[in-house]
């Protein structure tokens, strides 16, 4: 239970216990009150009754005195009293209400007093005729005597009684009253008793061991920090004990822990202090170093650095005499070093140079350790007041610069004082200095020179060469790069190579890149043959090859840069590019018309014109007319028609009657004519809106383009002369071949018809007419179509083709034939889809491949023909188990006029065209023709032609060339 | 009804001949010319259904004589069957080019002669 809770109960118990106490004091009090009351009632009630009583002698009195005086004046006490009396006898008995006894005598005594009154003062008295004196008086005086005696003992006894009862009632309150004393004295004892428990406990509970804790702290304070409180004690109090004794402890615990802090503290300040002296010892060391690496900085030459250092070095190590020999500017290979200083002393007393491991300075130098010579190993002798006087200690001390010696300072002493061990520890740290600062000054030397020399090369090279340090500014710029970009040296060096010489719109792209590889180690423009275009100082570009080559010195990246101008290199790729360019749209135009344009694009585009004509010469007329033209994109092109000529005065017309190119710079036309042999067939003509200056080396290029297209034309021209023949040679062909032998078939065909008057033998040998005619015919048409085929062209009629009707008709026309031959001849045709095609050619093809087959197998054989469809082609084979073809000769079998062996040896008639029709008619239905044969087994030839749908409507002739369009 | 009227235009005499024989064995009444000229007054005069003319022929082309004839509102209903020997493609497209409604190979065939000749007066007929 909590410490709160506890008091509060005990509070409450408290206040109950005292609450009681009170409660039974206020009873007792209250008793005593009312026993008081009581008595004091009684006394009320004695004084009642006394009143009564003597009010009733009061009235005997009165009555006697009137019984003997008859006085009416002894009546007014009676009156009186005669009024007051009941009431008073009333009252009484009311009075004495609680007391039952005393209530009856009361009533006894008013009952008496009222008989008195009633049975005797009225009648006897007042009304009783008594006179005075008479014996009657007398009686009736006795008789109320006697009444009031009666009345006065019952007074008396009444009052006795009460006085008893007073008394007792007295007693009563009197004890009631020592009662409530000693109730009220108890009371406040256990009052106080309690109270003192309370605080007894109060105290023992919380005050107590607050004052425990308190001391505690006291102590705590005072510095005792094992303090420590009892931990007994309700709830809180016991938390709070602990907490404090906890709290105590850590105290004690710190406490320790600082105090053993603080012994080591004390141990490690000696230690300090003793630091404290190394290191001031150690500063005025290195001050001392520091002071003579600053004097050594001074310099920067060899010499008067040696010389410095050497002084220096004497001063501070007390020495008189001195030397310094190092590594001098030239020496590369050679592991001495030379007198640079000498101190003391004269230098040509001392020798020029040491090696290592000679005298004591090379042996210092070799072992690369000091070495220090006393009196009697050393054998200098320094001139001194007049005569040369030994030295007496030296130090040899070895200059290291990376582990390698680069020379040694001797010191030496006159005195007789060896060099001790702190001065020779501060004398090697000197040296040690020194040692760098020369090697430093040396190298430096050495790298100027270097730089002197790599600068002259630069200098005079013939390429451009620049460098550039990691932040892209120009460090190093030679003349060979002033003549190119127009910038001098000074001008160009410390300026961001990117502002320089690159070209605004490029120079972002530059920065990024650089920056990428100042990052990344790696860039597209690093390290690589870069070609780029420049910009000069005037604003103009020039194309040029750059070399960019990055060197890590110290962690910092420098940049070397070889640039070339190429421009001529330039032009001359760009002059090839158009050539190959202008021979690509010769090569690849079928025609001149086609070709013209696209020469001019090639020259225009390539070279950068905006536009560009052909003017092609017509001599009989002595004008030039316009035969193509090209403009640049975006640019207006000429406005033009057919008949547009040159005008006489043009330029084109000049350079077409003087035969030379002209060039106009501004604005910029170039006319060049363009000749075959010594004949002009016609004038090139490039403009452009901008000046171009005269170029001698585009106008090479031109000229011997101009020749080229010359040519190109010429030979052009003399291909569509051919081609025109080769149509005249045909059409006359064709119409002079068949006009006769319309004649021939078409009267045979009428006599033919005639029946009447033909006997058989007029009808054969005409049949046998017919039939060469016919035959002749095909062969016309033959010779005609392969001629076609070769040229290029070939006319198919495209209609609804049935394949399988034509195979059957073939089949069937070859069917007299096989007969004659005892040959199997079959077909199995399926249904195949109409298609679109020549119906008359490809029944020829089936016509020539079921008639070689048949021709080709001897007597007895079978030939198979075979027409299915799938995959969207028709498929026919035509097998024969005839004589073959052989496998050498299967190669050429296509060919023109190719007859097999197997075909001529047997004699076996034909011109060797079919196969070489069939093929290209297959092949200009988008089909395919092959074969397979053996010698003496078989041929089987197979044709594919896909199943184009055919077209809707009346057939007409489609234009093609070597193709069905369809 | 009265034979329709066929102009044939041709400069072989021995073509000429037959074609005439064939169309008059066909039923037609034949109008021959030898050249384009003659062809052309010809077909002004007798008015004819039908004109075959060969390509070949002095004076005046067939091409021309089918452009003539087109132009010409008198003729211009007029059926016109080109006769060609050649195959080439550009010969035939001129035909069709210069108006001609049809045309026919040299040699042909006199039954195929008639039927052409029957097709073009039928389809002439319809429109």
């Amino acid at each position: 239970m909590g410490l709160r809770s506890r008091v509060l109960a005990a509070s409450i118990v408290l206040a109950l216990i005292v609450g009681a106490i009170f409660a039974i004091l206020l009873v007792a009090i209250g008793e005593l009150r009312d026993s008081s009351a009581a008595a004091r009632h009684s006394e009320q009630v004695l004084a009642a009754a006394n009143r009564l009583e003597r009010r009733v002698i009061d009235l005997e009195t009165g009555l006697r005195g009137l019984l003997l005086t008859r006085d009416e004046r002894f009546l007014t006490p009676f009156r009186s009293a005669q009024a007051a009396v009941p009431p008073e006898a009333k009252r009484l008995q009311g009075l004495v209400a609680n007391n039952p006894e005393q209530m009856a005598r009361a009533k006894l005594l008013a009952e008496s007093i009222d008989n008195y009154l009633k049975g005797y003062v009225v009648p006897e008295v007042l009304h009783g005729q008594v006179r005075t004196g008479s014996p009657k008086a007398i009686r009736v005086i006795g008789e109320g005597k006697r009444r009031i005696d009666d009345l006065r003992a019952q007074f008396s006894q009444f009052i006795t009684a009460e006085n008893g009862l007073a008394e007792t009632r007295r007693d009563s309150a009197d004890s009631q009253a020592r009662t409530a004393v000693l109730l009220g004295v108890s009371g406040l004892v256990i009052s106080v008793l309690l109270i003192l428990a309370f605080s007894g406990y109060l105290t023992r509970a919380l005050l107590r061991p607050i004052a425990r804790v308190a001391t505690g702290a006291r102590r705590l304070a005072g510095g005792d920090l094992s303090a420590r409180v009892d931990e007994r004690g309700p709830a809180e109090m016991g938390e709070l004990a602990r907490t404090f004794n906890v709290m105590a402890t850590s105290l004690e615990e710190n406490r320790d822990q600082l105090e053993s802090q603080n012994a080591e503290l004390e141990a490690s300040q000696g230690e300090l202090e003793h630091a404290v002296e190394q290191l001031a010892e150690e500063k005025r060391q290195v001050e001392v170093l520091h002071r003579f690496g600053e004097r050594l900085q001074e310099h920067a030459e060899l010499e008067p650095l040696a010389a410095a250092a050497l002084d220096d070095l004497c001063e501070l190590a007390r020495c008189e005499v001195g030397a310094l020999y190092a590594r001098g500017r030239d020496e590369r290979t050679r592991d001495g070093a030379t007198l640079l200083a000498a101190h003391g002393v004269r230098g040509d007393r001392l020798p020029p140079r040491l090696d290592p491991g000679e005298g004591a300075g090379g042996r210092a130098m070799q072992e690369r350790s000091p070495l220090a010579l006393g009196y009697g190993e050393s054998g200098l002798r320094v001139p001194a007041y007049g005569h040369d006087v030994l030295v007496r200690a030296e130090l040899h001390v070895p200059l290291i610069q990376s582990d390698r010696h680069v020379g040694v300072v001797s010191l030496g002493r006159v005195r007789d004082e060896p060099f001790a061990e702190e001065e020779r520890a501060t004398i090697v740290a000197l040296a040690g200095q020194a040692a760098i600062a020369l090697s430093n000054v040396r190298a430096l030397q050495v790298a100027r020179h270097q730089a002197r020399i790599n600068r002259a090369v630069l200098e005079t090279a013939n390429e451009a060469f620049l460098a550039m340090d990691d932040k892209g500014e120009i460090t190093q710029w030679n003349s060979s790069a002033e003549r190119l970009f127009g910038w001098r040296p000074r001008e160009a060096i410390g300026r961001p190579v990117a502002d320089l010489i690159v070209p605004a719109e490029d120079r972002a792209n530059v920065r990024t890149e650089f920056e990428g590889f100042l990052r990344t180690g790696e860039s597209r423009l690093v390290g690589r043959r870069i070609e780029a275009t420049a910009v000069r100082r005037d604003g103009s570009e020039v194309p040029v090859e750059a070399t960019v080559s990055p060197l890590n010195l110290d962690g910092r990246w420098v940049f070397n840069a070889f640039v070339r101008d190429i421009t001529a290199r330039r032009r001359s790729q760009l002059h090839l590019q158009v050539q190959n360019a202008v021979a690509r749209a010769m090569a690849e135009a079928a025609t001149a018309e086609e070709a013209l344009p696209r020469i001019l694009a090639a020259l225009g585009e390539g070279l950068g014109f905006d536009l560009g004509a052909y003017w092609g010469a017509d001599g009989d007329a002595h004008r030039l007319w316009l035969e193509a033209d090209w403009s640049a994109p975006g640019v207006q092109g000429r406005e033009r028609d057919e008949s547009t000529a040159s005008g006489e005065d043009s330029l084109p017309t000049r350079a077409w009657t003087t035969g030379h190119v002209v060039w106009v710079e501004e604005p910029a036309v170039v006319a060049v004519p363009v000749l075959s042999g010594t004949t002009t067939l016609g004038v090139l003509e490039l403009s452009s809106a901008e000046l171009r200056p005269r170029d001698e080396q585009l106008i090479q290029v031109m000229v011997y383009l101009s020749q080229q297209i010359g040519q190109y034309l010429e030979r052009k021209a003399s291909e569509r002369e051919a081609e025109i023949l080769k149509d005249q040679f045909f059409a006359l062909v064709s119409h002079e071949l068949r006009t006769p032998l319309t004649s021939i078939i078409g009267y045979l065909e009428l006599v033919l018809e005639d029946d009447d008057g033909l006997t058989d033998h007029h009808r054969r040998f005409l049949g046998v007419v017919d039939r060469n005619a016919r035959r002749l015919l095909r062969l016309v048409g033959d010779l005609l179509f392969v001629a076609h085929v070769e040229a290029g062209r070939l006319a198919l009629e495209v209609g609804e083709v049935d394949l399988r009707t034509l195979t059957r008709e073939a089949v069937e026309a070859a069917r007299p034939r096989a007969e004659s031959k005892e040959l199997t001849l079959e077909a199995a045709a399926q249904e195949v889809p109409a298609m679109a095609g020549d119906r008359d050619r490809l029944a020829q093809v089936l016509d020539n491949l079921v008639s070689n087959a048949v021709k080709f197998t001897p007597q007895g054989g079978t030939v198979t023909v075979r027409l299915a469809a799938k995959d969207g082609a028709a498929l026919i084979d035509v097998r024969d188990t005839g004589v073959g073809i052989p496998a050498a000769e299967q190669d050429r079998l296509f060919e023109r006029f190719y007859r097999a062996s197997t075909a001529t040896e047997r004699a076996i008639p034909g011109v060797g065209l079919g196969l070489t029709i069939a093929k290209a008619i297959v092949e200009a239905h988008e089909g395919t023709l092959e074969f397979d044969s053996i010698e003496g087994a078989g041929t089987t030839f197979r044709v594919r032609l896909p199943l184009r749908p055919p077209p809707t409507g009346s057939p007409s002739a489609e234009r093609l060339r070597g193709g069905v369009s369809l | 009804m009265s034979a329709q009227i066929v102009l044939v235009a041709e400069d072989d005499e021995d073509i000429l001949d037959l074609v005439e024989l064939c169309l008059q064995q066909a039923g037609y009444e034949v109008v021959t010319a030898r050249d384009g000229e003659e062809a052309l007054r010809l077909a002004g005069e007798r008015r004819p259904a039908l004109a075959l003319l060969d390509v070949q022929m002095p004076k005046t082309n067939g091409y021309e004589v089918t452009r003539r004839l087109r132009a010409d509102a008198a003729t211009r209903g007029m059926a016109i069957i080109i006769l060609t020997a050649s195959v080439r493609d550009t010969e035939l497209a001129r035909a069709f080019d210069a108006g001609a409604d049809d045309f026919l190979r040299k040699p042909f065939s006199p039954s195929d002669l008639a039927a052409r000749v029957r097709a073009a007066l039928e389809s002439e007929a319809r429109l």
